[in-house]
Parts: C-alpha cells; structure tokens; sequence
C-alpha cells in the first residue's frame, strides 16, 4: 500500500516535506518504519527514537494505517 | 480556540484575555523566552517549526489532563513558531483558577507536558554552525502514551 509521509525538522530538511513510502499490507506503524529504513538507511539508527503519527494521534508498534490515512514520521520534539 | 500556532509575536494582553474569568481569583502565567547561550555556545537566533493540526490536537489533551487534575478556570496555550531572537517569547501559558495554588501547579504541568508531546522543533543557529534540537524526554513520553 502506497503511503504519503509528512516529515519534519531534520527529517524534512534531509529528505523534503513529504515522501512517498510501498507499505507491505496489513499495513502498520511498524511496517512503516521499516520500510523507511529500507528506503533511507541513512535514518536506521535513528528509528527507535522517531515518532510516527497517524490522523494526528501518535501511533506506535503493530497499530493500523488505514487507506488515505494522514500520516507523519518526526524526530522526538523539542517545543517550549 | 484557546490554544494557538502563530508565526508573529506572541500576544500577552490577548492570552491573558482568553483565560479571564468571574469565577477566577488567580491567573498563573509561564514565559518561554530565547536564550543566548546552549550547551557551552554562544546561539544567534532559533528557528521554530510545528506540524500544526497535531500539535493543536495536542495542546487540547493538555488543557483536558490538565482538567482533570486542577480546579481551573481557563487556560491558553499560545507557540511561536518561524525566526526569533534572543530574548523573544517562544511560548506562553495562561492558567485562571478560583485560587493561585491550582493556577500555578496547572502552569507547570502544562509547560513540562507540552515539552514532552506537543509536537513542534527548534533548531539552533549559533557561531559557526546549526543543529535540531531534540528533547530527551520527547520521544520516550510520547512513546508511552501510544
């Protein structure tokens, strides 16, 4: 399943706003990942610490990315 | 809303105006301001950045945890983001409440959680180089609230 990423902050600055990303289906947060790992290994050591958001809710390990969902990979924040 | 993203400089008066209330004997105030120096460098100015829509989903999760635990009035949350200097505010909270103790303990809960979850960056310019900033606890907390 084809899924378009919104990325930010240094993710955004090395790679663009947005990516585009083949998710073997069931698709999940952690197939996500992986994928993205695969496509970037550039970024595999910084995986366990990045956040992914799927309709705006930060989603973790083995939970869903419904078709058309919105979603978001992101390095941990640093607001305030 | 009472919680915003802006890109121009942070309105104190109008903050303190969203969280006036008749009920409220005490409004709590916290100030995030640029400072001039980060890990031993001498920084020239923060480059902010948020994903906007979440970030204001997660300033609302706020506001009710915060309800939750605090007999509050109201509270106004308001995140600078884009280009500022040293000694401008990135963010300011506002907490009313019937008396100060809930007021000031429902302010410094919200800054501690908003550094944890909200998500929005920044991103160091200092002499001779430039760096994102990432917060420790930014990514173990919101981890395990997922």
């Amino acid at each position: 399943m084809r899924v378009d990423v919104q990325l930010f902050a240094s993710l955004r600055e090395k790679l663009g706003d947005a990516i585009a990303l083949d998710v073997p289906e069931p698709a999940t947060v952690g197939g996500l990942l992986r994928r993205f790992g695969e496509q970037y290994p550039q970024f595999r050591s910084a995986l366990p610490h990045l956040n992914v958001a799927v309709n705006l809710e930060y989603r973790a390990g083995d939970q869903p990315i419904p078709p058309g969902a919105e979603v978001a990979i992101f390095p941990p924040v640093s607001g305030g | 809303m009472n919680h915003e993203i802006v890109s121009t400089p942070i309105d104190m008066d109008g903050l303190l105006a969203k969280v006036a209330a008749p009920g409220a004997g005490a409004i709590a105030t916290f100030l995030g301001v640029v400072r001039d120096k980060s890990l031993g460098r001498k920084v020239r100015y923060l480059l902010y950045e948020a994903y906007p829509p979440m970030a204001i989903k997660e300033l609302d999760k706020i506001e009710a945890e915060v309800r939750a635990r605090w007999n509050i009035e109201k509270i106004a949350i308001s995140h600078r983001i884009g280009e500022l200097k040293i000694g401008e505010a990135s963010v300011a909270i506002a907490v009313s409440s019937p008396h100060r103790r809930e007021a000031i303990e429902a302010c410094h809960f919200a800054i501690d959680r908003l550094k944890q979850t909200v998500p929005v960056w920044k991103k160091e310019y200092w002499e001779g180089g430039e760096v994102w900033i990432e917060n420790k606890d930014g990514s173990t907390i919101t981890r395990a609230t997922t």
